[in-house]
């Protein structure tokens, strides 16, 4: 094998393949990238921990087809250790047992690694699919990535589901079962085999692929019964499917609310950072307390004493609040879920103490967060 | 951590060192030991037993107040240390908590390195000792913890953990407190071995619900997650008045009966706890809160009454109007675990 390829563009894809090699494996072959060197000028990148693979193609000079491994380790120490001006080149030799990797004055032999047992990937390229702008799919997950489950046993709440119910757009659902987001946006095209209508991928695959980008403008998926890739450009990213089931999330979005508010997105945002630094010291409890019109944000901790912070409301409140009506949310939970909003017009839904609240944008269907509340004892 | 209050007593107090330190009230008081050093353990002192008793055993040993902010500054750089390591720390009490480091933040391969690491940071910020307790679920992790103290950290593999629990006292088993140990040994479980002998069913039968726990603590069987949000940092009563008083005779009442309740409350959980919190919320809405930690740790009502009591004379509480009073207990100590879990409500899901 003989290729000369821009170094910052190999570094930069080297790194990006290394995200999916599993350093943790009980196969240590699994630890590396495998760069294979083909007869039209291109060099092929690829890496798995058998759950997520990435395969990355560029322009090389190939003046020897062949194929190797590199730790992922140790290349991106060495890519990222030599000194790098953009147009340099990089060359990659095998001679005899040795992987000669050269750039400018710099030089390192490195001994060939076996690369007979490192499985094949083959990305999902036909069946189902669909193409979305890449725009779409990156604002979704980040409208829906905080809701997903970090609890690694809860294999259905550890991704996001993707329901495919409408040809022109899509529902992205995520939830921890304390809390859940919904957003939707708009698909360029839909193909579906089967009938299989939804799929439910991981939560950390779809913040990898929506984190790539810089000049990516859509995205193509197919998608079988097991596995997904997402064709980015050059890049491809296949995962498989997470199998469990997702809940009826449809079920916990209430059809009615009690009393229903209507707020300014900064206003609430600084509220809540207002009594932030004291919530945090009490498991995030934030304590709120309703009146025709404003809204006073409570967070107390045995250390820090007692924040307490005032907000006017947009509108006087519809719906009937008892007298001294309290609730009480975990705040991480609201900040993300406004977060999430663009406009500046909040809806804030409220059943009682103990039921879903929802936050949504004002007239807008798109997108709501449902929080579930903290006990008040 | 290692003797905890006593180890921070006699690292601020050098005459203290090496001698029997016992940290909580003397020996005439009606106190009982909050802590004590390694050379008091030598006398067979161990917290929570009667100070005078204590005075008892080992005449010569020297009795301190203890100094609060000194072990809440400690605590502030332990867990700072933890941090580095990973955000899943589960804090049992003032001086121990659980971490989970399957992902952590330097991507070191082993548990042991990092307990290493861990305790060599802490030695160095602190000048104080830890003990660690590395092994693939809570329980166990615990148990190890205790294994090798002080200054000293335990490996309890998949491999051997079950000659590690075979050779357990009953004791150390979690959940099982004095009431329970007697119980068990009446039926003959003295260890972990013998415990094993029974099947869940049995055990449920003998011990209720919790013959579960134990049958999974015999088998090793522990898969609670480590989770920040886990534990209830305080547990609290409060009463909105029906109308705003200025009275503080009726004050009083009123706090009497919350710490009535309160009590009910704690002993449900069976926990007491170091800090005694007062809540006074006045008629403008304005919330104060004032608190007062204590070396005993406290579950009673009149325990409870008579610090809020000395809390709110430090108030304008009667000079202005108060709607809302409040008595919440933190710092817990004893059945940390048993305490009611999660209070954040979750979806009711179907399928």
């Amino acid at each position: 094998m003989n290729f000369t390829a821009l170094k910052d563009e190999l570094r930069k894809n080297f790194q990006l393949c290394s995200k999916t090699a599993d350093t943790k494996s009980l196969q240590p072959i699994l630890e590396n990238v495998i760069i294979k060197a083909g007869d039209d000028n291109n060099i092929t990148m690829m890496s798995t921990n058998t759950e997520v693979s990435t395969m990355i193609t560029m322009k090389a000079d190939v003046s020897e087809q062949g194929i190797t491994a590199i730790s992922a380790k140790i290349g991106s120490e060495i890519l990222s250790s030599i000194s790098w001006n953009k147009d340099e080149n990089i060359e990659f030799i095998i001679k005899d047992d040795t992987l000669l990797i050269k750039s400018g004055d710099s030089k390192f032999n490195i001994p060939v690694i076996n690369y007979d047992a490192y499985p094949e990937i083959i990305p999902v390229s036909e069946g189902s699919s669909f193409k979305i702008g890449f725009a779409n799919l990156k604002n979704a997950v980040r409208c829906v990535k905080s809701a997903v489950s970090k609890d690694f046993l809860k294999e259905n709440l550890k991704g996001i589901y993707i329901e495919m119910e409408d040809e022109n757009s899509f529902n992205f659902v995520a939830t921890d079962s304390r809390r859940l987001s919904f957003k939707r946006e708009s698909v360029k095209s839909v193909a579906l085999g089967d009938g299989k209508k939804n799929v439910l991928i991981p939560g950390t695959v779809m913040d990898d692929v929506a984190g790539i980008g810089e000049d990516v403008e859509e995205v193509m998926c197919f998608f079988d019964n097991k596995n997904i890739s997402f064709y980015l450009n050059n890049i491809v990213i296949t995962s498989s499917l997470i199998e469990a089931q997702f809940p009826n999330y449809k079920m916990v979005v209430p059809e009615e609310t009690k009393i229903s508010l209507k707020l300014d997105r900064s206003l609430f945002i600084n509220s809540l950072k207002a009594v932030m630094p004291v919530a945090r010291l009490e498991n995030n409890c934030v304590e709120i307390a309703l009146s025709k019109d404003c809204m006073i944000f409570n967070a107390s901790s045995p250390d820090a004493g007692v924040a307490s912070q005032k907000m006017h409301l947009t509108d006087e409140l519809t719906g009937e609040v008892e007298p001294d009506f309290r609730i009480k949310f975990n705040i991480k939970y609201l900040s993300d879920a406004v977060s999430s909003i663009e406009g500046n017009e909040i809806e804030f839904k409220l059943i009682d103490s103990v039921s879903q609240a929802v936050i949504k944008e004002i007239d807008r269907t798109d997108y709501f967060s449902i929080i579930m509340p903290i006990k008040l004892y | 951590m290692d003797a905890f209050f006593a180890a921070v007593e006699q690292r601020d107090r050098p005459e203290l060192k090496g001698k029997p330190v016992i940290v909580g009230g003397p020996p005439g008081s009606r106190s009982v030991v909050a802590a004590c050093s390694y050379e008091a353990r030598k006398y067979g002192i161990h917290s929570a037993m009667p100070s005078g008793y204590a005075y008892k055993l080992c005449p010569k040993a020297i009795f301190v107040k203890g100094n609060f902010k000194a072990y809440k500054e400690a605590n502030g750089i332990i867990t700072s240390i933890f941090h580095e390591y990973t955000d899943l720390v589960e804090p049992l009490s003032i001086d121990e908590a659980y971490m989970d480091v399957t992902e952590n933040i330097p991507k070191i391969e082993y548990a042991s390195v990092i307990a290493i690491e861990i305790r060599k940071k802490i030695f160095k910020a602190t000048d104080l000792t830890a003990s660690a307790g590395i092994s693939f679920n809570k329980f166990l992790a615990k148990v190890a913890s205790d294994y090798n103290k002080p200054d000293g950290q335990t490996v309890v593999t998949p491999e051997n953990a079950a000659r590690f629990i075979d050779n357990l006292k009953i004791g150390k088993f979690y959940g099982v407190g004095k009431v329970t140990e007697k119980k068990m040994k009446a039926l003959g479980i003295m260890t972990g071995a013998d415990l094993k002998q029974f099947s869940r069913e049995e055990l449920k039968k003998i011990f209720g619900k919790v013959g579960g726990y134990y049958y999974d603590m015999a088998n090793g069987i522990d898969d609670r997650p480590v989770n920040t949000n886990r534990i209830r940092k305080s547990i609290g009563k409060e009463h909105t008045l029906n109308e705003d008083i200025t009275d503080i005779d009726e004050m009083h009442e009123i706090l009497h009966s919350i710490a009535l309740k309160l009590e009910k409350s704690l002993n449900g959980k069976n926990v007491k706890g170091l800090t005694v919190n007062l809540k006074v919320k006045f008629d403008d809405f304005e919330s104060i809160t004032r608190s007062i930690s204590v070396f005993e740790p406290v579950s009673d009502a009149e325990t409870i009454f008579e610090h809020t009591k000395g809390l709110l004379s430090k108030t304008v509480a009667g000079k202005r109007k108060v709607r809302l009073l409040g008595i919440s207990i933190s710092n817990f100590t004893g059945n940390v675990e048993f305490i009611e879990i999660d209070e954040q409500l979750k979806f009711k899901f179907q399928y």
